[in-house]
């Protein structure tokens, strides 16, 4: 049993690709189950941190919709400037694209900035779920030896880079998803070649494979959503 | 948790810059990933300063008071564009909004909310050279391999870290006029420091671990054309 006081310990020699942590949680009595609580509590923390952040953010900038009204203001006068009509329908594009701007941002007097504590740690979780399993059946087929369980509690640590997000405690922070991903990616790599005990080139394909995996269901699930959209918007 | 676990010794960093090659194996990744937040921060904390004191000055957090700044300057500058440009009467808009915005006013007094957001500017100085050791660097391995390197990953990323010494010039940029000339150093050493810390790593010529330094950004170029070529080609398309 892996206790939390050794979480950072564990994502810190992670960050740096050692293979001390992933022999810890394969050699553990549970691992996926030290994987699951891993991530539920970075997943909490960072969505506390984001909580936090989001509040000093809202209260450090002036209202969003003053904003808002600024700029659709500006933007009016410009078109008037230009002798063009009113525009409505840019005026109703630039509020929804400032509504999801200002969601993203978690900028906004919105409850459901709330969201983030439950948010974070569920989508960690599925996407966690989805790279294990996938990954452990590519490794298994390119002649791995661990079992799903101990991929499990291996890839888990694949999440360690996200400790960066704490940083968003703090408004105005910016964690580039890239940089999350390719660390991500380099971990998951390490984890599967030691829990597996794969060669370096296996071991990249049973990496990457999860990413072809979630982009086949990114693609898919905005497919469905278009084409809800579109029947929505047909039938109105 | 010791210093020397997170951090190398100030002589290997002198060394590393000086291109003494056999200081690039004698680092290794946890100190290198700890020394680049430690520069970072360090680069950052001048322009902390003054990036604070200048939002400020205007009671805004960070963005908002560079963009009152920079509506200032447009306002004070389109009197002389202006007549280059007869069908722009947007400028003088764009110069208000601009200002209006950076006087709106926040919850926070204005000292406070100009300090949070330099304070998250500052981190993401860190943030932004780690992005770049970790992103380009995958991208400089890859190269690697096809060119037959043997080295473990670790030990490139180890190597590759001492990159980010020169980089420490760029926390003079707020110097007014020779602060631009500071970056562009910085960004010249660094990237000799990295060829050279890839040939340590590598054991290819010159030649050879600068190709693979360089690969990467031919590489992203020509797929940017691909795919600006391919939108253009589209878009010609739709209006035919």
């Amino acid at each position: 049993m892996i206790q939390p006081q050794n979480y950072p310990r564990l994502i810190g020699q992670a960050l740096v690709l050692e293979p001390d942590p992933f022999v810890e949680m394969v050699d553990d009595d549970n691992p996926w189950v030290e994987g699951l609580f891993l991530l539920v509590v970075l997943g909490v923390l960072v969505g506390l941190a984001k909580l936090i952040g989001s509040v000093l953010l809202t209260n450090s900038l002036p209202d969003p919709n003053a904003i808002l009204e600024t700029v659709l203001a500006a933007l009016g006068h410009l078109q008037n400037q230009r002798g063009a009509g009113p525009g409505a329908q840019m005026e109703e594009s630039v509020r929804q694209i400032w509504g999801i701007v200002t969601s993203m941002l978690g900028y906004g007097t919105s409850w459901q900035r709330l969201s983030m504590l439950v948010l974070t740690p569920l989508s960690w979780l599925l996407q966690w779920f989805i790279v294990g399993v996938t990954a452990h059946l590519v490794a298994r087929v390119l002649g791995g030896t661990g079992s799903l369980n101990q991929t499990l509690g291996a890839t888990a640590l694949a999440s360690a880079p996200r400790v960066l997000l704490l940083v968003s405690v703090i408004p105005f922070t910016q964690v580039s998803g890239v940089l999350l991903g390719i660390w991500g990616l380099l971990i998951l790599y390490r984890a599967l070649q030691v829990t597996h005990d794969l060669p370096y080139k296996q071991a990249i394909v049973a990496a990457v494979a999860p990413l072809v995996v979630l982009a086949v269901l990114a693609i898919v699930g905005v497919g469905v959503v278009a084409f809800g959209l579109g029947l929505v918007g047909g039938l109105a | 948790m010791n210093r020397q676990d997170w951090l190398p010794h100030s002589q290997q960093m002198s060394d590393a810059v000086q291109l003494r090659q056999n200081v690039y194996g004698t680092i290794s990744m946890r100190q290198g990933l700890g020394m680049i937040v430690v520069l970072g921060l360090a680069a950052g904390f001048i322009p902390f300063l003054v990036n604070w004191f200048q939002a400020a000055q205007i009671g805004a957090a960070l963005p908002l008071a560079q963009l009152a700044r920079a509506g200032a300057e447009l306002q004070k500058s389109a009197p002389q564009f202006m007549p280059w440009f007869p069908g722009l009467p947007s400028v003088e808009t764009v110069a208000d909004l601009y200002q209006t915005l950076g006087g709106l006013g926040q919850p926070f007094p204005g000292w406070l909310a100009a300090g949070l957001s330099a304070l998250g500017e500052w981190i993401n100085w860190p943030l932004r050279w780690l992005s770049l050791w970790i992103g380009y660097g995958l991208l400089v391995m890859v190269a690697n391999k096809l060119l037959g390197a043997t080295g473990t990953l670790q030990r490139f990323y180890a190597a590759t870290s001492f990159a980010t010494v020169p980089l420490l010039l760029t926390g003079l940029s707020p110097i007014p006029c020779v602060g631009a000339v500071f970056n562009i150093l910085a960004a010249a050493w660094s990237f000799i420091v990295y060829v050279k810390a890839n040939q340590a790593f590598t054991g290819f010529s010159l030649t050879q671990a600068l190709l693979a330094v360089v690969l990467p950004v031919i590489v992203l170029f020509v797929l940017w054309l691909l795919v600006v070529g391919f939108l253009l080609i589209i878009g010609m398309m739709l209006v035919l």
